[in-house]
């Protein structure tokens, strides 16, 4: 009977399968990162409750000393801010999903993500158009680090 | 003899009716003010914000009970929304007529009669003009004419010197509970009251109190609120759009699991 126990090397499947879990957890946590961010956008971008009323109307009597104009500004970047993360996360986790399923991301994919990001924005033009400059960043930078 | 006699009474009588008529001080104006959106109470018109956008305006003669005082043309801005009262009174004064130290005062009756006056809102600006201009909001209630002060203040005000203009801003409470504090006036929807615009100089009051006039304000009841069209598609627009959002994200969280148990399946 050796004395050590000798150890047990894995099998190509089962370094596959342990591949797969990883890839798996990262499409999740990039899914529920990106779920945080939509619950966030619906909030900020959807009810009329935060829409116009937290920030704008809270936040500003508050602190009296800053202008209104800084707390609209701060107020627009929050809504673009959190169109463009939900997007970043759920462009991680679908194309590492895709990856994992064998198939590359494809442009009826990303249309659609961009699509319904957009769709994010209907109640502000200022927020559409920064969003719009945010997603062409977004996918320039996705598609850089895809080739490098 | 009895056509003098005749002619005299005639002369009496109108002369009575004269004096009674000069001498009434019943409202010069009557205010049904429009909902609009609440000011800040800092004695600044703020254009930009709209404030004072849908306010009833109209100018009053603050009279005095000198006969040889001219009085003090004031305009009176009236607003209103479902948890308050907004009057702002403005004048302006040149600086020879103005002194150091003025208020103005809105004192509240319990009704439409001028009898029944029972709480006061001042404002009292201090060093008026000078770098240590500062004002006061008092609240007081008053009983038997004299004025008592509220140890729980109700309502706002603020007042600002702009050039020879000064805007003084009131803010007073609609639709609140009494409770057991009667030293404060309830203004109910529906209601009309009567209300003493007063202007004085030092603080003490009333003696202080130097030229007044009376107007008439009705509580309109609260509007219901209806949604502008747009607003209401927005509205639409937004369920229909996050409901899509929503769906799209749980499909694809369920996919995700599908997949998770079927690899787990695989690794056992």
């Amino acid at each position: 009977m050796p004395k050590f126990k000798k150890e047990q090397s894995r099998t190509p499947k089962s370094r596959k399968i342990s591949d797969d879990v990883l890839m798996l957890e990262s499409v999740r946590i990039s899914a529920l990162l990106g779920g945080f961010f939509l619950a966030l956008s619906l909030l900020f971008n959807g009810t009329e409750l935060f829409f116009d009323g937290i920030i704008l109307k809270l936040i500003p009597s508050l602190t009296p000393l800053l202008q209104k104009e800084f707390w609209v500004i701060f107020d627009n970047i929050i809504k673009v801010a959190v169109i463009l993360f939900t997007f970043f996360f759920m462009m991680i986790s679908v194309g590492n999903y895709k990856e994992f399923t064998g198939k590359p991301i494809d442009l009826k994919e990303i249309v659609l993500l961009v699509g319904l990001s957009l769709a994010q924005t209907f109640r502000n033009l200022y927020v559409f158009i920064f969003t719009l400059i945010g997603l062409v960043f977004l996918l320039v930078y996705l598609y850089l680090i895809q080739e490098s | 003899m009895v056509k003098l006699f005749f002619l005299v009474f005639i002369l009496h009588i109108i002369l009575i009716s004269n004096i009674l008529i000069i001498n009434s001080s019943a409202a010069t104006e009557e205010f049904e003010p429009e909902f609009g959106l609440a000011p800040e109470i800092d004695g600044d018109i703020d254009k930009g914000d709209d404030e004072w956008e849908n306010a009833s305006k109209e100018e009053i003669l603050l009279k005095s009970e000198s006969p040889t005082n001219e009085g003090l043309p004031v305009d009176i801005w009236v607003l209103q929304n479902n948890s308050a009262l907004y009057i702002s009174v403005q004048f302006e004064l040149e600086d020879s007529a103005r002194h150091l130290e003025e208020f103005i005062g809105i004192i509240i009756s319990e009704s439409e009669s001028e009898s029944e006056f029972i709480d006061a809102k001042i404002v009292q600006f201090s060093g008026l003009g000078g770098p240590s201009a500062n004002f006061n909001y008092l609240d007081y209630y008053i009983r038997n004419d004299m004025f008592f002060q509220d140890s729980e203040t109700n309502g706002d005000g603020a007042a600002k010197l702009h050039g020879n203009k000064i805007i003084y801003e009131f803010q007073i409470p609609v639709n609140e509970s009494e409770g057991d504090d009667d030293r404060d006036v309830s203004l109910d929807f529906g209601e009309t009251y009567a209300f003493k615009i007063v202007y004085g100089q030092s603080n003490t009051y009333p003696d202080d109190i130097k030229l007044s006039n009376v107007i008439e304000i009705e509580i309109a009841y609260p509007k219901i609120e209806t949604r502008d069209p747009v607003e209401k598609a927005l509205f639409i627009v937004a369920i229909v759009a996050f409901s899509s959002l929503g769906g799209i994200y749980g499909l694809y969280i369920y996919k995700i699991v599908v997949v998770g148990k079927r690899i787990k399946k695989i690794g056992r």
